[in-house]
């Protein structure tokens, strides 16, 4: 199952930032109880898990999210960005949601930086270990608890995530025109990048020559 | 399946294990969720059953299991390690991977039906040494340190004597398998002993003027600027301040990947190639063991092998030919 039906990360998106707070915290609950339901064995796991507080930090929406693992009990709630917690993993909502359903290699993650670690590691490491013995998708998960409208509900949750990415899409190609023009044909980010990436090629090269001078003094020393 | 070469593929979870098999592992390790087994890190491994299950799925589709009982017992603890192979022999692994001279002689004495191969922990590197342990404990594998150039696998697997196990994909650490203690100094854990190098709870990360920071028992590793490639937080592949300038001392963040070489590693008498990586997620395991399973049947059929796309999962990014290229000595 995995990898077949990635989660709809737009429409996603588009409820996180449209639902308002005081059901947040239902449709979380819904959510838990429909991914206990498919996964048991998982959740039990997790359960046997030292008591943790992870705070989980998508770059891409207005909230957090904290699970707290306690004995025999794990609840997901709405939290501040900077809630205190005993691990905050952060990264975009699409790169931690393949992180969770097991699409992306957590190492990969971390090597390309596309997830940031702060706090004990030894807990992430450990919850990521248990999540990865299962396969998990949110969709499909979701998508069970509505039997049995659970083929229409799938069509209909691509239909509208397709469309939302589209939208998204047109957004942003109008939002770079419109920096575009503001900055007369250039693009800040991009200068911005080139500009880095020299900096970057200098050091090292700065770098370079200086040990290369290193070399030769101590060889001259050693000659001497 | 071809046999070509044999894969041996890694299976740190039970669904790893699985992906492993479904992706085309001929033959997959794994270890017990205890000291014996040199990947003791928070959330991987089996307990007994979980073993149990894992053996009849790689069993009823024709594949083997090999059970990593590689680390060293400390004086008077030798309990789990007899433990170990007792229950690796009891539920039908097919081979243990020992290191220990202590844990390889309980095993052939108690257990002599059961294939020994020795792990790359022990780190033998030279005739004298394979010869010892094909003598004393009857090893039917040795895996090779990743120090050989392909010519010295070549003239080692010509004398040796038993099958032999070359890495073919994956993490490199520095050139002392099952010696290098450098994690023990800052961490108080060892290696060799407890299983764990870089233990993940003397690990922490800390954003600093913008750069990510990975410290080790409170020392730094690395620091890391945005978008710069990752690596682990290994003391081999520290980048230490030499002079004033950042350097890697030990190790390059890179890994080794041999897809490449497969026909080299064939004509050099290797009998089976192993993929590093039982602390990666399943979806590293199927990635990888995929490419090289197509690697291998194209080999074995005659047909150009299909490229490899494996550097996105490679650690800093980076691929390299390691020991079997080397221009050092």
């Amino acid at each position: 199952m995995t990898g077949e039906l990635p989660t709809p990360v737009h429409l996603l998106k588009f409820a996180l930032h449209a639902l308002p707070p005081p059901l947040m915290q239902p449709a979380l609950e819904g959510v838990m109880r429909a991914m206990e339901r498919q996964h048991e064995k998982l959740f039990r796991r997790l359960c046997k898990l030292a008591p943790a507080r992870i705070l989980f930090v998508p770059d891409d929406t207005p909230q957090a999210f904290l699970l707290d693992i306690a004995a025999e009990r794990l609840r997901l709630e709405p939290a501040a960005r900077d809630a205190k917690a005993d691990v905050a993993i952060k990264g975009r909502l699409a790169a931690l949601l393949a992180l969770m359903e097991g699409r992306v290699d957590s190492d990969t993650a971390f090597f390309t930086r596309s997830v940031q670690l702060s706090g004990d590691t030894a807990i992430a490491v450990g919850f990521r270990n248990t999540l990865d013995g299962e396969n998990i998708s949110l969709m499909e998960d979701a998508l069970a608890s509505v039997k049995p409208l659970e083929e229409p509900g799938r069509k209909l949750v691509l239909r509208l995530d397709r469309r939302l990415g589209r939208v998204r899409a047109g957004m942003e190609r109008w939002r770079d025109g419109v920096h575009a023009r503001a900055h007369g044909g250039h693009d800040p980010a991009e200068e911005h990048a080139a500009v880095e990436g020299e900096i970057a090629g200098l050091r090292k090269r700065l770098a370079q020559l200086e040990a290369t001078v290193r070399r030769r003094g101590a060889g001259g020393e050693k000659a001497a | 399946m071809t046999k070509y070469l044999e894969l041996v593929c890694p299976g740190g979870t039970p669904a790893a294990f699985r992906a492993s098999v479904d992706a085309g592992a001929d033959t997959v390790y794994c270890g017990f969720r205890d000291v014996t087994n040199a990947r003791n890190y928070p959330g991987l491994n089996f307990d007994r059953e979980e073993m149990a299950e894992a053996i009849d799925y790689a069993h009823q589709r024709g594949r083997h299991v090999l059970i990593a009982i590689n680390t060293f017992p400390r004086a008077g603890e030798m309990g789990p390690w007899r433990q170990a192979v007792d229950d690796a022999a009891s539920l039908g692994a097919d081979a243990v991977i020992l290191a220990d001279i202590g844990v390889l002689d309980y095993a052939a004495s108690r257990h002599p039906e059961l294939r020994r191969h020795l792990s790359v922990q022990a780190g033998a590197s030279n005739m004298l040494s394979l010869d010892f342990y094909r003598e004393n404990f009857g090893i039917s594998r040795a895996v090779l340190p990743r120090m050989f150039e392909l010519r010295e696998v070549a003239s080692l697997v010509a004398r040796m004597g038993v099958e032999a196990e070359t890495f073919a994909f994956g993490s490199f650490g520095t050139m002392t398998e099952g010696r290098c203690i450098l994690s023990s100094y800052l961490c108080g854990k060892s290696p060799s002993s407890d299983g764990a190098c870089a233990p993940a709870e003397c690990v922490t990360y800390a954003e600093r003027d913008g750069e990510e920071r990975v410290l080790l028992g409170g020392m730094t590793m690395n620091s890391f600027a945005p978008g710069e490639p990752a690596s682990y937080p290994t003391p081999c592949k520290a980048r230490l301040m030499v002079r004033g300038e950042p350097m890697y001392i030990f190790d390059e963040p890179e890994g080794l990947n041999a897809h490449d070489i497969l026909p080299r590693l064939k004509e050099a008498g290797v009998t089976a190639l192993k993929i590093e990586g039982r602390q990666r997620s399943r979806a590293y395991v199927t990635q990888v063991v995929r490419t090289f399973r197509a690697a291998l049947d194209a080999l074995a059929e005659g047909r150009p092998v299909p490229p490899a796309d494996l550097v996105g999962i490679t650690e800093g990014g980076k691929e390299s030919l390691g020991a079997y290229r080397k221009g050092w000595r």
